[in-house]
C-alpha cells in the first residue's frame, strides 16, 4: 500500500519536474542578454565569435528545439558544464545543494528546538507575561532583516570578539553564524504555530477526559497535546525546509556561504543557462522529495490519514 | 491588560535600540562622521616598495619576510577561465600572475606607463608595417614545454576569435610569421604605433600552442588548460569559493616572494570589509569608500589612487543631434557633487575623455555647472519638455544607480524630461549594443592599454566597435587615424590633443569623473602593487617582522 503509493508519486516527478522546467527556461529565455554578451562585458562579440558560441551553447535553434534537447540531456543525466568557467554542473550542483543541507538542517534544529521549546512553555501558561514575552520574541524573530541581523552577528562574532568566522564554508564554526541567523528567523514561526495548534488541542474533549484520569498537567500536554499537535507542526518545518533547500539568497550573500540559491542567482545574472537549469532541476527534485517525505510522516503521526490517501 | 502588553513591548523595543545603540557606538564601529576627500590620494600606480627581502633596509627594526600564504578577496569570482575570453579587471588580476606578454608595464614615480620588454629581449622595427622581435631564451611554461615563437603565433591567431579584447588589441595584426624557435615577426594590416602598448596587455598573453590546438575558436572548458609563464601555476579554482595560484618553480624571471596566493570573492561590500577586519584575508579590494575612515581608524593600510577608468553618459547623437543640446546635458550636471556626495571622494571629475594616466591624455577645463546656462541653451535648441530615455546599469560602477538618480534630477531642473530605466547589467549590455532605442546610457571605459588609441579611437572614430554614440566628426577621425601611424611621440601627442578638444566641444558623452581604487591590507604587509589600470599584483608582497 504504502509502496505503490510511493511509487506514484516518484512518477508524478517527470510531469511536474517537466511543467517546472518549461516555466524556468521560458522565464530564462524571456530576459534579454545571453551568456554571450556577458562574457564580453563592455565590448561587443566579434559576429563570427557570436555565431561560433551560438552554435556551440545551442543559441542558434529554435526555441522549442532548445527545450527539448536540454530536457533530453538532463533527464539522461548531461547536465553539461558552467558556460564561463568549464565547471561541470552536476558536481557543482551537488556541492553547493551539499552546502545548503547543512545549512538548512542545522538552522532549522536550532529553530525547531528553541520553537517547540517556547511554544510548550508558552502553552503551560497561556496569557501570562511569559506567553506574551514568547509572543513578542517569537514576531521580533521572524520579522528582523535577515542581512541587518546578519551583519549584526558577524560586527559581535567576527569582527570583534574574533571567535568564529565571518563567513565562507569551512569546518563546523563556519556553519554556526549563517545557520544562528536563519534560525531566528523560523524559530519565531514555529513557536507561534506550535502554540496555536496546542492550544487547538488543549480545548478538546480527549484533553480533559486525559486530565480526569488525574494526569500531570506536563504529561497532558506531551502525551496528548503535543502528538496531536505535530501535524501542523510538520507540515510547517517542511514547508520551511523546502523553501530553504531553494536557497536561502540573503544569508547566503551577507555570509559569502556557497550554497545553492547564490548559485542560481549568480547564474541568472550571467546568463550561465546550465547552471540555472541545472540548479533548478534539482532543487526541484529535492523539493518534491521533501514533500513526499512530509507526506509519509502525516501517516505515521495521523492515523486518519492513511486511510484517506490513495 | 493593553496597559500591561504596551509596557512589555515598551521595554523589549527599548533594549533593543538601546543594544543597538551600544553596538554602533562601540569603539571602532562604523559611525556617520562624514567623509572628508582623503588625501592619501598619490598620482598612480602606488607601491609601498619595501626594502628588499635579504638586505636589512634602513631602519634596522623592520625587517621583512616571505609570505606562505597571501589571502585576498575581490569583490567578483573569475568571470572566464580563459585569459582571451575575459575582459574584466578582477578576472585579468589573477590571470596577470598566471599568463606574461611580450611587453611589461612599468609606472614611474610620477605614475606615467612605460613599457619593457618582458617575454621578448629585444625588437626592432623593420619598415611601417613589419616589427621583428626575439624571445627571451630558457621560458618555460608550467608544463614544461619551452616559449616558441610557435606559442606567439597560436595565441595571437586564437585571441581575435574567441575574446573581444584581443580582437581590438589585435586588431592591428595581420599575421605573425616564425623565423626560428625565438625569433618572429609581426606583419600589421596598416601602421600601428601603440602596438607595444598593446602586447603589455594580458589579454595578448601568451598561451601555449597545444592549448590553441585543443581550443583553436573556442574557450578553454577545464582549469588544466591554464598554463601560462608567469610567476604562479593555476592549482584549483571552485566556483564562488576560491582560486589558489603557487609559485612556479620553474620561473624565469626573480622568484615571487608569496608562495601560495588564495583569492576568495566575497561581491558583498560589507562582508567583504568584515572579511579583512575579522582576519580572514589580507587584502581586499573594491573598499566601499564610507568604510575607508573606519578602517583606517583600525590601522589597516588603506590606498586610494585614481584608476584610468572613467564614467561617461554617452549620448545618442542620432537622436540628439543638436550640439548645444549635449553642450547643456554637461553643463546641468554639478560633477564636483557626484564625486563629493555620491562617490564620498572616491573619484575625481574627468578632466578629459581619458585618464592622466593614459600617454595622450590633455588637462581641458570641466564643464561648469550651470544650470541657467543650460536651461537657455536648451530652450534656443527648442528641446524644452522633451523626454529622454536614460538607460543605466545597477551594480557594476561605483554608485551607478545613484549618479543617474542625481543625472535625472539636474537634467530635469533644466527643463527636460528624463526617464531613468535601471537594468540588471546582461539586459543593459545587450541592449545597449544591439539597439538604440535610448537618449542616455551610463557605461564606463578603462583605457588599459595606457595609450590614447584604445581609450579615443574605439569609441570616438567613424564606425569604431565601441563607437555606441553613433559619434562622427571627419576632423576627430583625421586626428585619431594619424596619430596611429606617426612614431614621434611629440607629434602623437599633438594630435591627441586636437582630438580630445574637439570631442570636449562637440560633447557626445556627458563627461563625469574618474572612480578611484581602494585597496584595503592588514598592517605589516607591503610590496603589494596597485596598477591604476585596476590590477592588483601580489608576487612580490613581503610582510614585515619586528625586532
Amino acid at each position: 500500500m504504502i509502496l505503490s503509493y510511493v511509487a506514484y508519486r516518484v512518477l508524478l516527478y517527470i510531469p511536474t519536474l517537466l511543467v517546472i522546467f518549461f516555466i524556468v527556461f521560458s522565464l530564462v529565455k524571456l530576459l534579454p542578454g545571453d551568456p554571450i554578451v556577458v562574457m564580453y562585458g563592455e565590448l561587443a562579440p566579434p559576429p563570427e565569435v557570436r555565431k561560433a558560441l551560438e552554435e556551440k551553447l545551442g543559441l542558434d535553434k529554435p526555441f522549442i528545439i532548445q527545450f527539448l534537447l536540454y530536457t533530453y540531456r538532463i533527464l539522461t543525466g548531461d547536465w553539461g558544464k558552467s558556460v564561463h568557467t568549464g565547471e561541470p554542473i552536476l558536481e557543482l550542483v551537488i556541492r553547493r545543494f551539499t552546502a545548503t543541507l547543512e545549512l538548512t538542517v542545522a538552522s532549522l534544529a536550532i529553530a525547531s528546538a528553541t520553537g517547540i521549546t517556547l511554544a510548550y512553555i508558552a502553552v503551560m501558561r497561556p496569557n501570562s507575561i511569559v506567553d506574551r514575552f514568547i509572543g513578542i520574541l517569537s514576531m521580533a524573530g521572524y520579522s528582523m532583516p535577515v542581512f541587518w541581523w546578519g551583519m549584526i552577528l558577524i560586527f559581535i562574532f567576527a569582527v570583534n570578539l574574533k571567535l568564529l568566522p565571518p563567513g565562507g564554508r569551512g569546518g563546523l564554526e563556519s556553519l554556526i553564524l549563517p545557520s544562528l541567523t536563519l534560525a531566528t528567523v523560523n524559530f519565531g514561526m514555529i513557536a507561534r504555530v506550535s502554540r496555536a495548534a496546542m492550544l487547538e488541542v488543549y480545548s478538546q474533549d480527549f484533553v480533559m477526559a486525559a486530565r480526569s484520569r488525574g494526569l500531570s498537567e506536563r504529561r497532558v500536554v506531551v502525551l496528548y497535546v503535543m502528538r496531536n499537535a505535530a501535524v501542523a507542526i510538520a507540515t510547517l518545518v517542511g514547508l520551511r525546509f523546502g523553501i530553504l533547500m531553494g536557497g536561502a539568497v540573503i544569508t547566503e550573500t551577507v555570509f559569502n556561504y556557497p550554497g545553492v540559491g547564490r548559485m542560481i542567482v549568480d547564474g541568472i545574472l550571467a546568463r550561465d543557462y546550465p547552471v540555472v537549469f541545472g540548479g533548478v532541476v534539482f532543487v526541484a527534485l529535492v523539493v518534491m522529495t521533501v514533500n513526499l517525505v512530509v507526506d509519509l510522516l502525516y501517516a505515521i503521526l495521523d492515523p486518519r490519514a492513511r486511510v484517506t490517501r490513495v | 491588560m493593553a496597559r500591561r502588553e504596551l509596557v512589555i513591548v515598551g521595554a523589549v523595543l527599548l533594549l533593543v535600540i538601546l543594544l543597538a545603540a551600544y553596538i554602533a557606538t562601540r569603539p571602532g564601529a562604523p559611525t556617520e562622521t562624514p567623509v572628508t576627500p582623503t588625501p592619501t590620494q598619490t598620482p598612480v600606480g602606488v607601491t609601498p616598495t619595501p626594502t628588499p627581502v635579504e638586505t636589512p633596509g634602513a631602519t634596522p627594526a623592520v625587517r621583512y619576510a616571505e609570505i606562505d600564504v597571501l589571502r585576498i578577496s575581490q569583490r567578483a569570482d573569475l568571470s572566464s577561465i580563459d585569459v582571451q575570453v575575459a575582459t574584466d579587471a578582477p578576472t585579468l588580476s589573477v590571470f596577470s600572475h598566471v599568463y606574461e606578454t611580450l611587453f611589461k608595464i612599468r609606472f614611474d614615480a610620477q605614475g606615467r606607463a612605460s613599457f619593457e620588454p618582458w617575454l621578448v629581449e629585444s625588437y626592432k622595427q623593420v619598415n611601417d608595417t613589419v616589427w621583428e622581435f626575439k624571445l627571451r631564451p630558457g621560458i618555460k611554461f608550467h608544463d614544461g614545454t619551452p616559449l616558441t615563437s610557435r606559442d606567439v603565433k597560436a595565441s595571437f591567431e586564437r585571441g581575435p576569435k574567441v575574446g573581444g579584447l584581443p580582437r581590438t588589441l589585435l586588431g592591428p595584426v595581420k599575421e605573425v610569421q616564425v623565423v626560428d624557435d625565438l625569433t618572429f615577426r609581426i606583419v600589421l594590416r596598416y601602421p600601428f604605433v601603440p602596438l607595444i602598448a598593446h602586447l603589455s596587455h594580458p589579454s595578448t598573453a601568451i598561451i601555449p600552442a597545444k592549448v590553441v590546438e585543443l581550443f583553436p575558436d573556442k574557450p578553454i572548458d577545464s582549469t588544466r588548460y591554464i598554463i601560462g609563464t608567469g610567476p604562479y601555476r593555476f592549482v584549483e579554482y571552485v566556483k564562488g569559493e576560491r582560486t589558489v595560484l603557487e609559485a612556479f618553480d620553474g620561473y624565469w624571471g626573480k622568484k615571487p616572494t608569496v608562495k601560495r596566493i588564495v583569492w576568495t570573492p566575497v561581491p558583498d561590500d560589507s562582508t567583504r570589509v568584515s572579511y579583512l577586519e575579522a582576519g580572514t584575508v589580507d587584502v581586499i579590494t573594491h573598499v566601499p569608500p564610507h568604510m575607508v575612515p573606519t578602517l583606517k581608524a583600525k590601522g589597516f593600510q588603506v590606498i586610494q589612487i585614481p584608476s584610468t577608468r572613467v564614467i561617461y553618459i554617452g549620448i545618442n547623437v542620432e537622436r540628439i543631434p543638436d550640439v548645444r543640446v549635449r553642450q547643456a546635458l554637461n553643463l546641468a550636471i554639478d560633477k564636483n557633487a557626484i564625486v563629493q556626495r555620491i562617490l564620498e571622494g572616491a573619484g575625481s571629475v574627468a578632466t578629459a575623455p581619458i585618464s592622466p594616466a593614459v600617454f595622450g591624455y590633455t588637462k581641458l577645463d570641466p564643464y561648469p555647472y550651470d544650470p541657467a546656462r543650460a536651461r537657455a541653451l536648451i530652450r534656443e535648441a527648442g528641446w524644452e519638455g522633451r523626454e529622454l530615455v536614460f538607460i543605466t546599469p545597477q551594480g557594476r560602477y561605483l554608485r551607478d544607480r545613484e549618479i543617474a538618480s542625481a543625472v535625472q534630477a539636474s537634467l530635469e531642473a533644466i527643463g527636460l524630461k528624463v526617464r531613468v530605466e535601471v537594468m540588471e547589467w546582461a539586459a543593459y549590455i545587450s541592449r545597449v549594443t544591439t539597439q538604440k532605442d535610448f537618449d542616455l546610457f551610463l557605461l564606463g571605459w578603462s583605457t588599459v592599454t595606457l595609450d590614447a588609441d584604445y581609450g579615443l579611437y574605439s569609441l570616438f572614430r567613424t564606425g569604431a566597435p565601441f563607437n555606441r554614440m553613433l559619434y562622427s566628426n571627419p576632423d576627430v577621425d583625421a586626428f585619431l587615424d594619424r596619430a596611429r601611424e606617426v612614431a614621434d611621440p611629440t607629434l602623437r601627442q599633438q594630435y591627441y590633443v586636437l582630438a580630445q578638444q574637439q570631442i570636449w566641444r562637440d560633447a557626445p558623452w556627458i563627461f563625469l569623473h574618474y572612480e578611484d581604487i581602494i585597496v584595503a591590507m592588514k598592517p605589516g604587509i607591503a610590496g603589494v602593487e596597485i596598477q591604476p589600470i585596476e590590477r592588483w599584483i601580489l608576487t612580490y608582497a613581503v610582510r614585515e617582522v619586528r625586532g
